[in-house]
């Protein structure tokens, strides 16, 4: 492991409680809210032409 | 073919490639050649989405919603899942640590034996996959449209060739994203067409109850069968991990993201992908259970792939096909007037009659499929050699003989721009590989830019000229493509589970996973020479010893202190 690899790992540690951070957080749960969505409306799709 | 269409063909092709050589040719540094650096989220997304779709996927998934309805679309489930993971975990240590290749990463993380073994092992596979990805639509476009299967594969392999030598990875980018603009055009084009010749006969919601009675609408299957291929489960779990391993450490697709200009815009690049993959996916299949209902209709061929059948009428097979023609078309008209029918029970919400004429028509479908069965069976008997699935050749036959005079000519152009936007993301990423991680790391370490950049155009025509030698002579390999399909198998796991160690096991190091993976690549190797293991399992097996036999050596390392820090 690199003396490079440390520093920006560590780095990365203390961002990961920054605000911008926690907004990336809330954009990766708002995808995921998407894919919930759209199986639903597959089965919906599903059941309505069964 | 009209001369309008060769017009539109050729004036679309050139003119990206074109826009897209004349946007970078003055592009005289290695970093930008080859990392960009320089794209906003848009062309970043957009090329990230070209790059994964290659002319097969506008070929052969309207095929596929044509032959078994909607199903298909759960294989990208996993995928949003992998590239939130990606936009996480990997994208900010790839920035911090201003890489050019997902390869270099690993040096940093562990050391440069790990890195060059990943590196090699992505330079076989991708190597191998480029030939197909030119192969692969050429033989069916030159099997529908009688083109010189050479000349088609010259087409594409040349003009990616002289602008991803060019102009790098900003030439690919640029042209990525006006491909993509060519192919969604082409097809909605196809959609509005389709739906039109529909209405003669039903509107788009009884086309799809139509679809519905002859169970071309299941989207999703809830089984638990591991030999039903597409399934919520199979596309959760598996779709999930083969999205981590192609996005998350397939350098085709790494150097896509890293060409936006900062981690806020290849985050979102990615995410854009997330969120538009499957509803893109969803109305190709859509595309294709509409040509369904059309050849409800309209008489489709009984076989599709009409140059077999024609080749196995020369040897004395016309009587037998004749007779299964007169059948099709009896069962044709009988099926027409019940789908008729039920179309109208449907309307009038007749839903007794209804039931009777749904039974009808999958009595009727099934008499279909067993004329096509035995259709197959002749061609079997016939000797004649079918090289692509019969349903590749559904979408194609559809665009030639009922799209209007120019509209042919942009959906050959979509197909030949998928053709070279995929072909173009492997050559940059292999041309990458091979001069970072190995030109510049071992052979040669210390030299000017210039230098360098020079060599990367050069390897990367190496690369170009590889994959036109791969395409031109793969006729003579039989099986060709599933051939490549087990080979990228036997690498792809390995390569996973390095990057799940180096991501995710912070106290596992280099040797421990460098001679992991090297037993966990001889374990899967020596399982594919002696045993019938499905060859999709390697990438499972590959991915799971990497990990354990990292974890197992790491875990010994403290008694033997040669695999501890």
């Amino acid at each position: 492991m690199s003396e490079e690899y440390k520093t920006v790992k560590r780095e990365m540690n203390n961002e990961s409680s920054s605000l911008s951070e926690k907004g990336w957080g809330l954009v990766y749960a708002l995808v995921l809210v998407f894919l919930v969505v759209l199986i639903f409306i597959f089965y919906f799709i599903t059941e309505a032409y069964r | 073919m009209s001369s309008l269409d060769w017009t539109v063909l050729f004036s679309t092709l050139l003119g990206i490639v074109g826009y897209g050589t004349w946007k970078t040719y003055k592009n005289k540094n290695i970093q930008t050649f080859i990392g960009g650096k320089e794209e906003n989220w848009t062309t970043v997304g957009l090329s990230v989405m070209a790059t994964q779709a290659s002319a097969i996927t506008f070929l052969s998934t309207p095929g596929l919603g044509y032959d078994s309805g909607l199903g298909f679309v759960q294989f990208y489930f996993g995928l949003p899942i992998a590239l939130v993971v990606i936009c996480a975990v990997f994208l900010p240590i790839y920035y911090k640590l201003n890489v050019l290749t997902a390869y270099e990463f690993l040096e940093s993380r562990f050391n440069p034996q790990t890195r060059t073994l990943t590196a090699v092992l992505f330079l076989i596979q991708r190597g191998l996959a480029a030939g197909i990805t030119i192969y692969a639509p050429s033989i069916i476009l030159s099997t529908a449209l009688g083109w010189n299967i050479n000349l088609t594969n010259m087409l594409v392999g040349v003009l990616v060739i002289v602008y991803t030598v060019s102009g790098g990875t900003r030439a690919v980018s640029i042209t990525h994203k006006w491909q993509m603009a060519v192919i969604f055009l082409g097809m909605f084009a196809a959609f509005f067409v389709l739906v039109g010749k529909i209405r003669e006969h039903a509107g788009l919601m009884g086309a799809f109850d139509l679809a519905g009675a002859m169970s071309h609408m299941e989207v999703l299957s809830f089984k638990i069968d591991p030999t039903d291929k597409y399934t919520i489960w199979s596309g959760l779990t598996g779709g999930f991990f083969l999205a981590l391993s192609y996005f998350g450490t397939d350098q085709s697709q790494v150097q896509r993201y890293l060409s936006g200009k900062s981690l806020k815009q290849s985050r979102m690049g990615l995410l854009f992908n997330g969120v538009l993959k499957i509803p893109m996916q969803f109305f190709i299949l859509i595309i294709g259970v509409l040509l369904f209902v059309f050849y409800q209709f309209e008489k489709p061929p009984v076989y599709f792939d009409q140059n077999s059948v024609e080749q196995a009428k020369l040897k004395g097979f016309a009587p037998e096909f004749a007779a299964i023609e007169q059948s099709h078309a009896r069962v044709f008209e009988k099926k027409k007037e019940q789908a008729l029918q039920y179309i109208d029970a449907v309307r009038l919400s007749k839903n007794s009659e209804a039931r009777i004429l749904r039974a009808g028509l999958r009595a009727s479908e099934a008499e279909v499929e067993t004329l096509r069965d035995k259709t197959k069976e002749l061609l079997g008997r016939a000797e004649v050699e079918v090289r692509s699935k019969e349903t590749d050749y559904v979408f194609i036959s559809f665009v030639m003989k009922y799209l209007p005079q120019g509209l042919i000519g942009l959906l050959l152009a979509v197909i030949l721009s998928a053709a070279m936007s995929s072909t173009a993301g492997e050559l940059n990423a292999l041309g990458s590989t091979a001069t970072v991680d190995i030109y510049k790391r071992w052979i040669k370490p210390e030299a000017s830019e210039a230098h360098y950049l020079a060599a990367s155009k050069w390897i990367t025509v190496l690369w170009g000229g590889l994959a036109l030698a791969f395409a031109t002579f793969a006729y003579m390999v039989e099986n060709l493509i599933e051939a490549v399909n087990i080979l990228g198998s036997l690498f792809y796991g390995t390569i996973l589970g390095i990057f799940l160690v180096a991501f995710f096991f912070k106290r596992i190091n280099g040797r421990a996973t460098f001679w992991a993976a090297a037993f966990s690549e001889l374990v899967v190797v020596v399982l594919f020479m002696t045993t019938d293991v499905g060859y999709l399992w390697f990438n499972a097996v590959g991915c799971s010893l990497v990990i354990a036999g990292a974890v197992f050596l790491s875990a010994m390392g403290d008694r033997f202190n040669y695999f501890s820090d």
